[in-house]
């Protein structure tokens, strides 16, 4: 079936294309090249006037794992039935698998990434994303406090055998891509250590994080894994914790890292509050080294709820929950996490300097290609509030009347009042479509080209961004209209996106040994066959390219 | 002032969500508004008149379900103002959320009745379920305000973690009666399960006999006057929340305090014992 997409205005940066009117033609779910006169398209949809780009992708948002579940349960009230509507699917902060596949698909979104797989937890978290319709899925694996890296890392083991325990890791539990979670710190916590610096040496394994950050990062592009280390980073939401920030920067000397939700990171203490935007120097770090790409983990003002295997963190943040309960889960075990309810008040210069240090590091960024839009779903705020932060990026006047409501001390901690920038629908198109698909080494996603896949948006070109990007006029997934005018129309299923890097197998004889002893399940049944995703029919394998990076 | 009663048309089978269901809506959109509510069945939704028959009757500004039943959930969930009659029994959650107007129900309910409950009134002619007066899953706090008067017996949990207001129920009640509470009255005339009282922090529950164990954390405070008694005794008695076999005069009563396992300074008194 062929069907034509006439006359958009194109956005497709990846390919070049920056709002040029043109056409678009799929054919069995992906995108070909123009057929010519003599082609009949089935189906036509004339889209003159209106804004094209690819399905969006969102690199880092917790969808699906033991996390999220006990986030649900805590957060129980978000799934009661009201007098307004009965369905339990729940609120914004916790929503059920179906609902949070369907709002993604409404606000023209084909792709979310789990960044937060936990080993023993990849299983359910397979089953959990598989469960999610309409979007594409996949998760990130957490290392850096498991006890068996930090046992071969402090026995001197080399990258080589590093490298190997990795690649089995990422195969065993289908992975696709490598995250470190305050590396250290939470196996420090489980030894009643409260905070750890780069280079301060863990209770237990004598390394350090730095050690366990090179080694990871090395790892990583040993076996040229397309996403650079997740990382992250130390001393979450701690004043002053920007030193850390840059000392990691500086520790992988050169090797490529991604730092995730970099607000929480970009905190002085300085100032009569002792507490200060370091935005600008995160930044400068980042502008001049293109090994470093970064997602901002945006606040937004409301309620929600944070999740994180960050036990350290949560810990210190639980005497703020709202409502006052929390949960610290498992924290001895490998798969701990911390689960903490959180009302982002805008009268609150705390919460007020977030937000600003957030949108600054958007602003202060120059490069859309090093730079993603998320809001680390649902630690800053619900991905719902997606389309209100575009318009923050895209409408000054809006960012400066909102601005104006926050704590009266905001404007003389900020320079966001004076930053003139203004993202453009190009840029936007790049930061949510092209580079996350790219940063992810998704090379038929996210672009428009002959060859990819029909995960498409249509919206039409409204001065109110919000508006435009929260009720796109169509989506395409995998060719096929899932959404028209902001109401989900058929429920497809996506896919889950893996990487499968070669390792040397002689690993698996010392860590089945230890499986054996310590871990409470074979190494045999740890691993997830195929068939246990999607039904074995959902794999999407992207090609590791060993010393390409 | 209109009134409308609503005939179950079938009065077993799969459970009816009654969210939205209240009495208010007669002053807000009448008869109209409610014959169009979406109601859950089951897997599917209706509307409001295909599951019940809708017709004027009964005493203005009032709501009546006829016949109740043990499929109705939710009867009464955050009603505001009005009064909901159930004519026999309803399901789970009746009159949860409540915070003002009148529940009435001549049968049984289930459980989680006034659960969350911050203002009103709830009556139930027959016995209630456990969690009476507890929080709503996800919820830190129990009832918070309003009445509850339960004239047969209650099941497991009355009144966790209630904050304020007041639960009678005139016969039994099951095990961990008023554990965690915080503050508030709970009024019990037959007698309860074990348990009763764990880890409350203040509030009174007010026995006919010492339980058959005394939790722990309580200390006997001894037998004294308590002036407040004959306050009390009127204005419960006026609530038709006195148990029947409960003493009609005298303000002498033994006193446990606790739980004193977590600092609790709540009390027990054992009002049939002067």
């Amino acid at each position: 079936m062929l069907t034509k997409l006439a006359g958009g205005r194109v956005y497709d940066p990846a390919n070049g294309r920056d709002g040029a009117v043109g056409d678009l033609f799929v054919r069995d779910g992906r995108i070909v090249a123009d057929p010519g006169p003599g082609a009949a398209p089935d189906e036509v949809h004339d889209l003159s006037g209106r804004v094209v780009m690819a399905g969006a992708i969102d690199i880092h948002s917790h969808i699906a794992g033991g996390k999220v579940n006990i986030a649900r349960l805590l957060m129980a009230e978000e799934h009661r039935p009201t007098a307004e509507g009965p369905c339990g699917c729940g609120g914004l902060a916790t929503p059920s698998t179906h609902a949070t596949g369907c709002r993604y698909a409404q606000m023209g979104y084909t792709a979310a990434f789990e960044p937060a797989m936990l080993p023993s937890n990849a299983r359910h978290a397979h089953l959990e994303m598989a469960d999610i319709p309409l979007i594409d899925t996949g998760g990130y694996l957490v290392l850096g406090n498991d006890d068996l890296l930090l046992e071969l890392l402090a026995s001197g083991a080399g990258e080589e055998a590093v490298a190997d325990y990795v690649g089995f890791m990422l195969n065993a539990t289908r992975s696709l891509a490598v995250k470190a979670v305050n590396p250290g710190g939470i196996n420090a916590f489980k030894y009643n250590q409260r905070r750890l610096d780069v280079d301060e040496t863990g209770p237990f394994h004598a390394i350090t994080p730095r050690r366990i950050l090179t080694a990871l990062a090395g790892a990583v592009q040993r076996l040229g894994i397309p996403h650079p280390l997740h990382l992250h980073g130390f001393n979450l939401g701690v004043p002053g914790n920007v030193e850390a920030t840059l000392d990691s920067i500086a520790a992988v000397d050169g090797l490529r890292l991604h730092l995730t939700h970099v607000q929480f990171h970009a905190y002085g203490a300085e100032g009569d509050r002792k507490f200060s935007s370091a935005a600008a120097r995160v930044a400068e770090a980042v502008n001049r080294r293109p090994n470093i790409s970064v997602d901002v983990g945006q606040i937004m003002f409301g309620q929600t709820v944070t999740a994180s295997a960050d036990t350290m963190a949560q810990m210190n943040n639980a005497g703020l929950a709202h409502p006052k309960k929390w949960v610290m889960m498992d924290i001895e075990c490998d798969a701990g996490c911390g689960v903490v309810p959180f009302r982002y008040r805008d009268k609150a210069f705390v919460n007020a300097l977030q937000w600003a240090i957030g949108l600054e590091l958007f602003l202060l960024i120059e490069d859309p290609w090093r730079i993603f839009l998320t809001t680390d779903h649902p630690n800053g705020a619900p991905f719902t509030s997606y389309p209100e932060l575009i318009r923050l990026l895209m409408d000054r006047d809006h960012r400066l009347a909102h601005m104006a409501e926050l704590h009266p001390a905001l404007p003389e901690h900020t320079i966001l009042g004076s930053l003139t920038r203004e993202y453009s629908l190009g840029e936007i198109a790049t930061m949510t479509r092209a580079a996350p698909a790219r940063i992810l080494g998704l090379t038929d996603r996210g672009h428009l080209g002959p060859g990819a896949v029909a995960d498409i948006t249509v919206y039409t070109d409204r001065p109110d961004r919000r508006a435009m990007f929260e009720t796109p006029d169509l989506v395409f997934k995998d060719g096929r209209l899932i959404v028209r005018d902001g109401v989900v129309v058929a429920l497809v299923q996506g896919r889950t996106h893996v990487v499968e890097p070669a390792y040397d197998p002689t690993i698996e004889s010392w860590m089945a040994r230890r499986f054996d002893e310590r871990m409470g399940q074979r190494l045999t049944h740890f691993r997830i066959a195929e068939e246990e995703i999607r039904g074995g029919n959902g794999l999407l394998r992207h090609a590791c390219q060993p010393g390409a990076f | 002032m209109s009134s409308l009663v609503l005939t179950t048309r079938d009065p077993s089978g799969p459970p009816i969500d009654m969210t939205g269901v209240l009495p208010e809506r007669l002053f807000e959109g009448g008869r109209e508004a409610l014959a169009g509510l979406m109601l859950v069945r089951g897997r599917g939704r209706h509307r409001l008149d295909t599951l019940f028959k809708l017709e004027d009757g009964g005493p203005p500004g009032t709501l009546v379900l006829h016949p109740g039943s043990a499929v109705l959930d939710g009867v009464g969930t955050g009603m505001t103002a009005g009064e909901l009659r159930v004519e026999g029994e309803c399901g789970a959650y009746a009159g949860s959320a409540m915070r003002g107007g009148t529940l009435t129900v001549s049968g049984n309910c289930g459980a989680f009745a006034a659960a969350g409950m911050a203002g009103g009134n709830l009556r139930v002619a027959g016995d209630a379920g456990d969690f009476l007066g507890a929080p709503l899953a996800g919820g830190t706090r129990g009832m918070s305000g309003g009445s509850v008067v339960v004239a047969g017996n209650a099941g497991d949990r009355v009144g966790e973690r209630m904050r304020r207001g007041l639960i009678a129920v005139h016969g039994r009640v099951g095990s961990l009666c008023g554990a965690r509470m915080i503050a508030g009255t709970i009024v019990v005339g037959a007698g309860c399960g074990p348990d009763a009282g764990q880890a409350m922090r203040r509030g009174s529950i007010l026995l006919p006999q010492a339980p058959a164990s005394v939790p722990s954390g309580f200390v006997d405070g001894g037998m004294n006057d308590w002036l407040f008694l004959d306050l009390m005794r009127k204005e419960l008695i006026d609530g038709g929340a006195w148990p029947s076999g409960f003493p009609t005069g005298g303000t002498r009563a033994r006193r446990l305090i606790g739980d004193r396992s977590t600092g609790g300074i709540g009390e027990m008194l054992i009002v049939s014992e002067v």
